[in-house]
């Protein structure tokens, strides 16, 4: 990956794009209660059903990207830091990720739901507390971005 | 989807090798990009033309493209 540090920045845009998406469908959707059995619906809204699918995973897979981003600023490009943090502002973007949680949501029979794994499982009483494994790598990405000396300077 | 699969698998290390020798990722990158800005600006079209002649696999790839390329790049994080 380290070939890609010239295209990081655009890597960096997508990622932006990417989350920015998911916060507003998460306060939009926020009341809606996902059907876990979900059988699609024919036609159009199939296609529609399967692409809003692909797009959350999509979206949450740029999570853990942009964790190894953050892992690795010290080796990226001077302007990274800059962009990342006063252009795009992405530790309020995490913190709202956070706040959020769009990994977790209510099914239809009022149960909480966690999706791990590329899918959505029923989340015990018991892992009510414990720290999801997306949420682990929004809270070590913040942790990169207080750590970075360049970002602290600033 | 064949690299995908066998970087996921982690049982040929042939794949990432190859794709962290040969700069690959930057023409992985590349066509993630591409494909986001087909999705975004044709998304209607395409929908509307799978709709009318609804053959699975390609409707699938087209919508399951992305999320590979960047799985693929996840892995290779």
């Amino acid at each position: 990956m380290d070939e890609l540090s010239e295209s990081i920045s655009e890597l960096v845009d997508y990622i932006h794009r990417k989350l920015i998406n998911l916060i507003n469908k998460t306060m939009k959707n926020k009341e809606i209660k996902y059907e876990m059995l979900k059988v699609y619906k024919e036609g159009k809204e199939e296609w529609l059903d399967r692409y809003e699918d692909t797009e959350f995973s999509i979206e949450l897979m740029c999570i853990n990207i942009f964790r190894y981003i953050t892992d690795n600023l010290k080796k990226s490009a001077m302007g990274l830091s800059y962009k990342i943090i006063e252009e795009y502002d992405f530790i309020e973007i995490l913190c709202t990720l956070i706040d959020l949680k769009p990994y977790f949501r209510i099914n239809t029979k009022d149960q909480k739901i966690v999706y791990t794994n590329n899918k959505w499982e029923i989340l015990p009483k018991s892992e009510f507390n414990r720290v999801n494994k997306t949420e682990a790598q929004l809270w070590l990405s913040i942790l990169n971005l207080f750590a970075n000396e360049d970002i602290r300077k600033n | 989807m064949q690299a995908h699969q066998s970087a996921k698998g982690g049982h040929d290390e042939f794949v990432v090798d190859n794709v962290n020798r040969e700069s690959k990722s930057i023409i992985l990158l590349h066509n993630l990009l591409l494909i986001e800005h087909v999705k975004h600006n044709l998304f209607n079209d395409l929908i509307n033309a799978l709709v009318e002649s609804p053959t699975s696999i390609r409707g699938n790839t087209f919508i399951s493209n992305e999320s590979v390329i960047l799985n693929f790049l996840e892995i290779l994080c």
